[in-house]
């Protein structure tokens, strides 16, 4: 997948419904996938360029969790276009 | 006061490949990086630095983008209808302000204190500075990359804004400290390889009509120049091969090796600048 597909999925993943804090999806996607992006940059960046950065970083191993969590049920259908 | 070396990436459109090779360098090397002064590509370079994307990231960005650079929507997004006074300077009807504008919201860039983007006065030729936080990045990376002929300028105030290199390729003077020099080389021959129309007409301009003259000198008792030569490459070259783009990034990394490790060694760079002892 594009770079900039999987930023819109993994912005779209941390701002589904029923999430508070976006951002905090951002970070613990981030810790669970072990993609070691700087603290710096997970708490003072946009969210837009966490993502930009969590697919850039993760890219293949992003795209399968999220399309696990998409089978787990905890994330919509909708995630994987 | 944590101590750092400045860095200046210069104009040079897809040349640009180069300053991200020079990034991997000053990675490995552990120089500590202060403020980033870009002009044109080196301004979009050192945003993406600025905001804390590493030289790998970036490298990976730009070849993705690379690959779509011939998408006729990204063209169509560019093409605009200006007013007089801006086709006079800029002769062309294409803007570069609308496509940064998505681009800089949709990747999430912000200004910073640690960048600084060199625009110019169309009228004047005086540099234009944008610095800290207050103002509007995809402005100012617009305005920095207008080059005449090509894109239309800015407006910003009373003022028309193009690229930065109209003033100076590699603007050194705004450091307060010692800087390391990027800078790219022009293309001084035809290329051997195959172009497309559009690319060989710029090619042809860099080599034998420069449009705009772009100063290119810079201190070299006080700072430290890396300059990268790819003769055969203008800045406008749409249709490279990836290829050609490595070898650029490549180049650019060894080459800067070999200068900045030598800048070290001969205390030109303090110790105190690096983080690995």
């Amino acid at each position: 997948m594009h770079t900039l597909d999987l930023q819109k999925r993994i912005l779209s993943f941390a701002h589904r419904n029923g999430v508070a804090e976006p951002r905090d999806e951002l970070t613990k996607l981030v810790e669970t996938l072990e993609l070691g992006i700087p603290s710096h940059v997970l708490s003072g960046a946009q969210p837009q360029f966490v993502a930009l950065q969590i697919a850039l970083v993760g890219g293949e191993r992003v795209e399968n969790h999220l399309d696990e969590l998409v089978v787990a049920g905890v994330i919509s259908e909708d995630n994987r276009q | 006061m944590t101590k750092t070396v400045e860095l200046v990436l210069g104009a040079g459109g897809v040349k640009g490949y180069f300053h991200i090779g020079l990034l991997r360098a000053v990675e490995e090397l552990g120089i500590k990086v202060g403020k980033l002064t870009g002009v044109s590509v080196g301004a979009i370079v050192a945003t993406f630095y600025a905001n804390g994307m590493s030289s790998n990231l970036i490298l990976k960005l730009f070849l993705e983008a690379h690959e779509t650079s011939g998408n006729p929507l990204l063209l169509a997004s560019a093409v605009t209808v200006p007013d007089m006074r801006s086709f006079l300077v800029g002769m062309s009807f294409l803007s570069l302000e609308k496509p940064w504008e998505e681009a800089v919201e949709r990747l999430g860039l912000t200004p910073n204190d640690r960048l600084r983007i060199v625009a110019c006065d169309a009228r004047t030729k005086k540099p234009v500075l944008f610095e800290g936080t207050d103002y509007k990045l995809h402005a100012a990376l617009s305005a920095s990359g207008a080059l005449p002929g090509v894109f239309l300028p800015v407006h910003h105030g009373e003022q028309l804004l193009i690229d930065g290199a109209a003033y100076h390729r590699n603007p050194d003077e705004f450091c307060e400290s010692t800087a390391i020099i990027s800078a790219l080389g022009f293309a001084t021959r035809l290329s051997l390889e195959p172009q497309d129309p559009t690319s060989f007409y710029y090619q042809w301009r860099e080599v034998y009509a420069p449009v705009v003259r772009q100063p290119t000198e810079v201190d070299n008792e006080r700072h430290v120049v890396v300059e990268h030569a790819a003769d055969d490459i203008c800045g406008l070259a749409f249709n490279l091969s990836v290829r050609r783009c490595m070898a650029m990034y490549e180049a650019g990394y060894k080459h800067g090796l070999a200068v900045l490790s030598k800048a070290i060694a001969d205390g030109k760079i303090d110790g105190d600048c690096l983080s690995k002892p």
